[in-house]
């Protein structure tokens, strides 16, 4: 199974863990870090380096991170560039989450594409039934 | 050029900098000066793949810096400035450029620094800096957020 990193700014990263564990069970291979005010960006990566050791079954490691070009992607993407085995995911959201979670017996590549499309897939917007369809 | 930001953030290009600032002052290119950065490769890539959509990106030792600066090729870009610490700039300074004003958004804390925010810690070769720089009368403001109202980071350190 791929293990699973989420690194977020502040603690939205284990409130995230926590509220898709609500939907989706609990999860092993999963570590939350939050990025905190103050913080080296040098030992964020760090710390994301010694989480992906820790959920790492030989399979991989998927990382998702909550904003392209923020500090946690920085991070990311620079533990990304000097090891293999690792992909970068940013824009996380709950149905991300919640779509990767459970498909993590296939490829590192493909679970990185299940991860984007989940969580575009899950943005949208209400849209009113025409009248003449609510009977 | 026109010098639109000097920021100090050890983090450099990063959220605060994609979502807010290159929002709030308009900045055609982000010159990173620094000579740790412009060694790493790595880092390098990094941060040329994550400038705000239309903003370019050019990284710089210390030297390269002060000669990019004073050439002023593209004397109508807006830019900003980006160093990791005070003694970058105290170089680019000392080297005969000139800045009114320094915006600290970031200074990460370690073990050993005076804690002045949640944001900014400093070490004594940073206070040094920024008491070198006062002296050009130069104001440092400590501003996380364009939002945010600066507040004069010399009276914190006398």
């Amino acid at each position: 199974m791929i293990g699973v990193v989420i690194v977020t700014h502040g603690s939205l990263a284990d409130v995230l863990l926590d509220t898709a564990e609500l939907i989706a069970g609990k999860q092993e291979q999963v570590r939350a870090l939050a990025f905190a005010p103050g913080e080296d960006v040098a030992t964020l990566q760090l710390r994301i380096r010694e989480a992906i050791r820790q959920v790492n079954k030989t399979q991989g490691v998927l990382v998702v991170v909550d904003l392209l070009g923020g500090s946690p992607y920085n991070a990311a993407a620079m533990v990304a560039m000097q090891q293999t085995g690792v992909e970068v995911v940013a824009g996380v959201n709950l149905p991300m989450l919640l779509e990767l979670l459970p498909a993590r017996s296939s490829e590192l590549e493909v679970l990185a594409e299940i991860a984007l499309k989940g969580g575009y897939d899950g943005i949208g917007k209400f849209v009113m039934p025409k009248s003449n369809s609510i009977k | 050029m026109r010098i639109e930001l000097v920021r100090i953030d050890d983090r450099l290009i990063h959220g605060q900098i994609v979502m807010a600032w290159s929002k709030a002052v308009s900045i055609e290119r982000i010159v990173v000066i620094d000579d740790k950065v412009a060694n790493d490769l790595i880092h390098k890539m990094l941060l040329e793949t994550v400038a705000p959509p239309g903003v370019k990106v050019s990284i710089f030792d210390v030297v390269q810096g002060i000669e990019y600066l004073k050439k002023d090729s593209f004397p109508e870009e807006k830019i900003l400035l980006l160093v990791t610490n005070p003694t970058t700039i105290l170089a680019l300074v000392e080297s005969g450029l000139r800045f009114s004003k320094i915006n600290v958004g970031g200074m990460s804390f370690s073990a050993g620094k005076m804690q002045l925010t949640k944001a900014v810690s400093l070490d004594d070769t940073d206070k040094h800096a920024f008491r070198e720089l006062h002296k050009y009368g130069i104001v440092v403001q400590i501003q996380v957020l364009p939002n945010d109202t600066p507040e004069d980071l010399m009276t914190q350190i006398k």
